[in-house]
């Protein structure tokens, strides 16, 4: 038995297919994009090794990328700090007694598996300026002054699509946060309504600290994800106007597929991908806790 | 009994801003579906005129303008295909590696799971411009390869992840009984070990189909014919060609919709469950 369990052949036969691909198609293209990098290469032309040249112009003479950048780290912060408190209150709110629980978990998580090209455009109607949801509410009670070209406009189509991304993400967190507090024991909010806690001091000193973990894993979800993020930046702006919701995965795909620079576009995405798994490690430290003992 | 009172009022009064909170936050999410609905039966005309109400007709023809001139049909046809290979190829080579690393004696098991795990840090980005120059030297560009090598390689590491945690439950003597039944270690990986991990194939099964299912940047850079185009590329085309036929557009948003719908209608429990599992577990 401990030899067919240790048969090289059939470890071999059973690993290798999984294997192969996954680093072929991720993990060798990783080292080519390095590789890339530090070329200047424009498809038609020969490729001219340029050393560090792309990271220098990238960080300090591309504007363009300094806005992408900027906004990328506007719509991570924003992120997190809509969506965690606002994802841990619908949570409390659904873990108590409520009637039509499984309702309200099943709609608000809903946006979640609709497709973003879907909720993107879903989303450009409703900032519509002529026929749009927003405009049309704001006359209605009053309030042209504040109707605006939601994604025209440069100050405000970045809240604009940050609010969208809110919208469909936010019932996920929820989930999560659900799942964990109805994973706290019972015991624990008996205990401190019998010690005179009310509902607000119970979730401050029971409910919070007891998902704080989750609160961790779940800040490094949305920030990585927030960093990567692309879909509904093409979707509703491309960008635009003038760069100004540019964030670094759609200058990526600016500067890759549609100036064609294969050696810049390289540079942006291994920096993206340092972002990643550097801001994954600040937030793994920053939330590390001794495991919790019920 | 003073103090119990006063108690009960204030949880009424907590319990009210809860309901609050989660009647207007599940109208946001609903609504904006429902003026989708709406206005997709509608003339461009009497969306301009009044967005809220449904129209004098309803127009279904901007359903079948949006299937067939739109070719929203055969994007829907080819990420039906496309999404359902790649969620199959993905569990098996996904489940035989995880067989591998979690029921199979070898020294780097554990320093090839890390490995997998990784990937789930990774975004598909930093692989994109390699990948896009191979596939089109190779000819694999406008081919439904193209699309299923990385959707089955960047679903590896969390279905390997979910697999191997579901495996490593299973008791040491299953694969015993297996072969002094006279199984070969196949017979024991498809009798055995895939009957048992039904319930978490099941998982990787729904929140890989729905992350395919939605997919668009690989789908946008390596299909350019509209014929093997995938449902949201043909989405944001059909958007370039008809951008003034507004209530067109909406139709074809609902079409791309609607499946999701009537499958969440069904399998939302499960479907909650498979999106989040990851996480939680992570």
């Amino acid at each position: 038995m401990e030899l067919m369990l240790r048969n090289k052949k059939t470890i071999l036969a059973f690993l290798l297919p999984g294997l192969l691909i996954y680093l072929g198609v991720v993990i060798v293209p990783i080292v080519n994009t390095a590789y890339l990098s530090v070329f200047k290469w424009n498809v038609l032309g020969a490729k001219k090794f340029l050393g560090l040249e792309n990271y220098i112009q990238l960080f300090t003479q591309d504007d363009v990328f300094r806005t992408g950048l900027k906004n990328t780290f506007l719509l991570m912060g924003l992120s997190l700090v809509i969506q965690i408190p606002l994802a841990i209150m619908l949570a409390i709110a659904l873990s108590g007694k409520i009637k039509g629980k499984k309702y309200f978990k099943n709609v608000i998580f809903f946006p979640n598996i609709l497709s973003s090209v879907a909720v993107g455009l879903l989303w450009t109607f409703i900032y519509n300026p002529e026929f749009g949801i927003i405009n049309k509410v704001l006359s209605a009670v009053g309030l042209e002054s504040l109707t605006r070209l939601w994604l025209a406009e440069e100050q405000t189509v970045l809240p604009s699509i940050i609010i969208t991304i809110c919208w469909q993400f936010v019932g996920y967190h929820m989930i999560l946060y659900l799942a964990a507090i109805e994973n706290i024991p019972s015991s624990m909010n008996e205990a401190a309504v019998i010690d005179g806690a009310d509902s607000w001091r119970t979730i401050r000193y029971i409910t919070l600290p007891l998902i704080k973990p989750i609160i961790g894993i779940d800040a490094v979800l949305m920030a990585t994800g927030a960093l990567r993020y692309f879909d509904l930046i093409y979707i509703m702006s491309n960008g635009g106007p003038n760069h100004a919701s540019e964030v670094i995965a759609s200058y990526m795909y600016y500067k890759s597929f549609r100036d064609m620079q294969y050696g810049y576009g390289s540079a942006i995405s291994l920096v993206l991908l340092v972002l990643c798994l550097g801001v994954a490690f600040i937030l793994n430290k920053a939330f590390k806790s001794e495991e919790i003992q019920y | 009994m003073e103090y119990s009172l006063l108690k009960r009022n204030k949880l009424s009064i907590s319990k009210v801003i809860m309901y609050i909170l989660l009647i207007v936050f599940s109208i946001t999410c609903l609504y904006p579906l429902i003026w989708l609905l709406i206005n997709s039966v509608k003339s461009n005309g009497e969306l301009f005129d009044n967005p809220w109400t449904l129209g004098s007709t309803l127009q279904f023809a901007n359903y079948s303008k949006a299937w067939v001139a739109g070719k929203i049909g055969t994007g829907f046809l080819n990420s039906v295909f496309v999404s359902i290979i790649s969620v199959v190829i993905t569990i098996l080579v996904g489940s035989m590696a995880a067989f591998a690393i979690k029921r199979l004696k070898w020294k780097l098991s554990g320093l090839v799971l890390a490995v997998f795990l990784l990937g789930v840090m990774i975004p598909i980005h930093s692989t994109l411009i390699p990948l896009f120059i191979l596939f089109k030297n190779i000819g694999f560009t406008d081919k439904y390869i193209a699309l299923i090598l990385p959707y089955v390689a960047f679903a590896l590491p969390t279905s390997v992840f979910i697999l191997t945690g579901f495996m490593g439950t299973f008791p040491r003597e299953i694969e015993e009984a297996a072969v002094m039944d006279g199984c070969s270690m196949a017979g024991v990986f498809w009798r055995m070990i895939v009957p048992l991990s039904k319930s978490a194939i099941a998982t990787i099964t729904i929140f890989n189909f729905v992350s395919m299912w939605n997919e668009l940047m690989f789908a946008m850079i390596f299909m350019s014919d509209p014929l093997k185009m995938t449902l949201p590329v043909s989405l944001t085309r059909f958007r370039g060609q008809y951008s003034t036929d507004w209530t067109v557009q909406l139709a074809a948003i609902m079409i791309m919709v609607l499946p999701s719908i009537l499958v969440y209608m069904f399998l939302n429990d499960k479907i909650i469950e498979s999106m989040t599992v990851g996480a939680v577990k992570g």
